[in-house]
Formats: structure tokens, C-alpha cells, sequence
């Protein structure tokens, strides 16, 4: 079982080309400068951005293909993206922004918050339920995040720069768990950093991009000689 | 900038006599307005079935119009903000002509379509025998071609300020495109589709060139308040003295009800 990403994806004047495999089980770190194409890799894979050649393909299932025509819409893709920042919605309390991917899928309300009170305890949320977003530290933000990630129960586990923002104190805090989350989740793993520290604290394998080419892809005992 | 510092610096007179002129030009006439208004005779003058009539019109489709703009102006808002297709900045451009053009030349495009030679309006008239010149019908179509680009263009302004990543975020998180309109896009852009909503009423409220084109000035029918008033400024002056101050108490509501909550919230995705 794979995840098998061939593809080259244009936008403009820059050009994202890759070959990679992922195999289940890894914990993946993707890194490279600012630009270099790690975010739009994470979005081609959740389907917010089409491949412009090549495909895309999760154990078997092509879910892009540029020449056939194939494009598995992001709501039947099973990936689970946190994004940068967190990205909750302003408008909604943290409950319910834990619960939206059940809600999106007609699960009713009560029933939704039951099966999501596992996340709900595991990240220590139970207080904020009623809280807006914007009443959120950081770290809390974050956690509010991958819960509303996990409750969707993906086979892909994408973290987009989940610590950027975050104060050193929290960032040592929220690594932890990140690192716990990641251990935990049994899928695929892709975490998208540019600080080497989050990368060899918490990666198997580390690959790094630079102008959206591969320059470097091994083991992270391997990457750690190279430094 | 704190207001000691602000009191310090010395005002420009200039500037301020010019800003003084064009305060006082826009105060005189309301002055002017009220100064003649017979108010002994205010009480007897609304209460007149013709502008009780002309009231309940101008209320009745001037909301009418407020509920068609949203229904039909936000997805049109959308697809302007969210989609690239052929033809996007035509269809953006001809959504804003209606603003810019004088109104009376939407009423003769209207009528020159729906009326019942029109290019429309004579298979609407000898298929479905549907006539819609001098209707409360086309009251509500004349208001509605003027009003909605201002909600067109407030939603569409907001639509494009949001950032697109939290829909992105909610597609992944399995909501469908119409459950992530629903659910993200538009609590986000809640203040400027009020505000859209509000502009498009009020505009609707005021109209009078398109209308009288288009659909006439019937009382009871097609005879709104500004239509009456303007009716009302040859026979009866003193009836349009008062019909203009109800206006603009109506317009003043508006306006102070709604300034801080909403109109001023979304004051910077207003691109009007």
C-alpha cells in the first residue's frame, strides 16, 4: 500500500515536479525555503489543487490524472489536512468546528458530539467547546485543528507547518503532541516544516524541496549526517 | 494618532471652508425642504388613501426586491468572485452598467423587452397571454435592474476579500460545495451581504426613472412614494413637501439604524 505522487503541478511561472512514494506506517518531513513548493505539494494530495501532468494515487485509487481526466473531488479523498494556522472557522464555536466534517456528513448533532468526545478528551478541548476560535491561544488552536482533522478519520495525515506561529514555550509543548498524534495515527504522515528541528524530532524519512524539484530525499539518520 | 496631538496641528482654512460649502450645500435643502412644510396639515395629508397606497407600494416592493436581489444577486456575486470563465469581466461589467447608466434608459431597455412587442415580452404576451408594462410586476423588475449590482458588487468585494483556504479547509473536511456555502462562506461575509441587502432596499426604495418608464404611474399599481411625490409637486405642493420628509425619515432610519452594525463593518469590502 502506497501513496504515489508522479506529477508536476504549474501555477504561473513556478512548477512543482515530483516523483515520490510513500509507504504507510513512515512519518514523512517535507522541507525546503519559503516558495519552494511544500504547500502546494499538501494540496495537490487533499485536492485543492489539480495536477497539471502525471497522477496522483492512494493505494490504487488514482485520485488525479491529468491525461485521463480523473479527479477525485477533495470530499471523497479521505486526507486529512491541517493547515497553517489552524484555520478554524471564525464563525463557528469549537465545537463545532470539531464536529463540521461529521455535520458535512449529515451525522445529527448530538451524535456527532458523542463520537467526537474521544478527540474532544484526548486533546484536553472539553472546556473550550463553547469558545470562538478567536478566544483561542495558539497551541489551543491547533489542537482544536487536528481533532476537527481526526474526527474525519482520514487515511492520510497531512500537518502543514502546524507549529509556525506558535511561541517557543508552546512550540515545545505542542511538538510533544504532535509527536503522540503522529505515532498514534496509523495511516500516512506528511509534515510540512522548514525548521530541521520539528523534522528530526519527529520524521523517519525527510525530503527536501528547493524550487519545487527534490534535492534530497533518505532517512532522517541519514539527513543528520548530512548536516 | 492620539487626540492631543491631533488638536495640535494647525487645520487648514481653506480646505475647511471648501468642506464648510459642500457641508451647507447638502444641509440648505432640507432646511429649505422643512422650512416650508405645512406641519398642521402633516397628520391629514398621510393619512390620504393615494399616499397610504403609495407608502404600502413603495414598502411592499421595494422588500420584494430586496429578497430577489439576494436570492438571484449571491450566487452571481459568487461565481464573479470565485470563477474564472469566458466572459467573467463582460458579465461584471454589464452587472454594473444598470449603476451607472440614468435610470430612465433601463426603463426604456426593459420596456423594449418586456413590453409586449418587445424581444421577450410578445411571446410572454401571445403564448402565456402574461403582460408585464404597468404591472406592480414591473414595478418590482425596474427596482430590481437598478438595485442589485449594489448587493452584486458588496458580496462579490467580500467574497473576494475572504480568504479561499477555509473553504479549501472544509472541502477537505468533506463538505460538499453547496454545504460549505452554506456553512463557511456565508456567515463570513454576513456583515456586507447586510449591508448589500440594505443598499439594494434602499436603492429600490428611492427608484423613480426606470419605474415610471416601465411601469407607468397608476395609482395604487405601479405609483410608489417617489412617483407620487413627483405626481403630487404639480397639483398638490404641499402633499410633496410632506411625501419628501417621510422619505427621508425613512432614508435617515436606514441610515442610523444600520451605519454602525453593519454598514460600517463592511465598510472596506464596499467598493461602490
Amino acid at each position: 500500500m502506497t501513496l504515489d505522487t508522479r506529477f508536476t503541478l504549474s501555477r504561473g511561472t513556478f512548477t512543482l515536479d515530483v516523483n515520490l512514494v510513500f509507504n504507510e506506517g513512515e512519518v514523512v518531513a517535507i522541507m525546503g525555503p519559503n516558495g519552494s513548493g511544500k504547500s502546494t505539494f499538501l494540496h495537490a494530495i487533499a485536492g485543492l489543487l489539480p495536477v497539471t501532468s502525471g497522477t496522483l494515487a492512494l493505494n490504487g485509487e488514482t485520485f488525479d490524472d491529468a491525461t485521463a481526466d480523473t479527479f477525485v473531488d477533495p470530499t471523497q479523498r479521505t486526507i486529512g489536512i491541517v493547515f497553517q494556522g489552524g484555520l478554524l472557522f471564525e464563525t463557528m464555536t469549537v465545537l463545532e468546528n470539531i464536529v463540521f466534517g461529521l455535520r458535512a456528513r449529515k451525522i445529527k448533532r448530538a451524535a456527532a458530539a458523542t463520537q467526537a468526545q474521544p478527540l474532544i478528551n484526548q486533546f484536553a478541548l472539553a472546556e473550550l467547546l463553547e469558545r470562538q476560535p478567536r478566544e483561542l491561544s495558539g497551541g489551543q488552536a491547533q489542537r482544536v485543528a487536528i481533532a476537527r482533522v481526526l474526527v474525519t478519520q482520514p487515511k492520510v495525515l497531512l500537518l502543514d507547518e502546524p507549529m509556525s506561529g506558535l511561541d517557543t514555550a508552546t512550540r515545545q509543548l505542542i511538538r510533544q503532541e504532535f509527536r503522540e498524534v503522529l505515532a498514534s495515527f496509523a495511516g500516512y504522515r506528511i509534515l510540512v516544516t522548514h525548521d530541521s528541528e520539528d523534522a528530526l524530532a519527529m520524521a523517519d524519512r525527510i525530503i527536501e524541496l528547493d524550487q519545487g524539484k527534490v534535492i534530497w530525499d533518505g532517512p532522517v539518520s541519514e539527513y543528520r549526517e548530512k548536516r | 494618532m492620539s487626540r492631543s496631538r491631533r488638536r495640535r496641528q494647525k487645520l487648514p482654512w481653506q480646505i475647511v471652508l471648501i468642506a464648510a460649502v459642500a457641508a451647507a450645500f447638502f444641509l440648505a435643502p432640507f432646511v429649505g425642504l422643512m422650512w416650508r412644510t405645512p406641519w398642521s396639515k402633516f397628520a391629514d395629508i398621510v393619512r390620504r388613501q393615494e399616499i397610504r397606497d403609495a407608502l404600502w407600494l413603495s414598502i411592499k416592493t421595494s422588500l420584494m426586491t430586496a429578497v430577489i436581489c439576494l436570492i438571484f444577486g449571491v450566487p452571481l456575486a459568487w461565481l464573479l468572485a470565485r470563477v474564472e470563465f469566458p466572459g467573467r469581466r463582460f458579465i461584471r461589467a454589464l452587472t454594473t452598467l444598470s449603476m451607472v447608466l440614468p435610470p430612465v434608459v433601463g426603463g426604456i431597455a426593459l420596456l423594449f423587452t418586456f413590453g409586449r412587442r418587445g424581444l421577450i415580452g410578445q411571446y410572454l404576451d401571445s403564448w402565456f397571454g402574461i403582460r408585464i408594462p404597468f404591472t406592480t410586476t414591473a414595478v418590482v423588475m425596474a427596482q430590481c435592474f437598478v438595485a442589485m449590482p449594489f448587493l452584486v458588487l458588496t458580496v462579490e468585494a467580500a467574497l473576494r476579500q475572504l480568504d479561499s483556504r477555509f473553504e479549501g479547509a472544509a472541502r477537505t473536511l468533506g463538505g460538499t460545495r453547496w454545504y460549505v456555502f452554506r456553512r463557511v462562506t456565508l456567515p463570513s461575509i454576513r456583515p456586507s451581504l447586510f449591508a448589500g441587502i440594505v443598499l439594494a432596499w434602499a436603492r429600490a426604495l428611492g427608484e423613480f426613472g426606470a419605474t415610471i418608464t416601465f411601469a407607468g404611474n397608476l395609482p395604487g399599481t405601479t405609483q410608489t412614494m417617489p412617483l407620487a411625490t413627483y405626481a403630487a409637486l404639480d397639483s398638490n405642493p404641499e402633499s410633496a413637501l410632506i411625501l419628501s420628509l417621510v422619505m427621508i425619515a425613512i432614508a435617515f432610519t436606514i441610515l442610523i439604524a444600520l451605519r454602525d452594525r453593519w454598514l460600517g463593518r463592511a465598510e472596506q469590502g464596499l467598493s461602490l
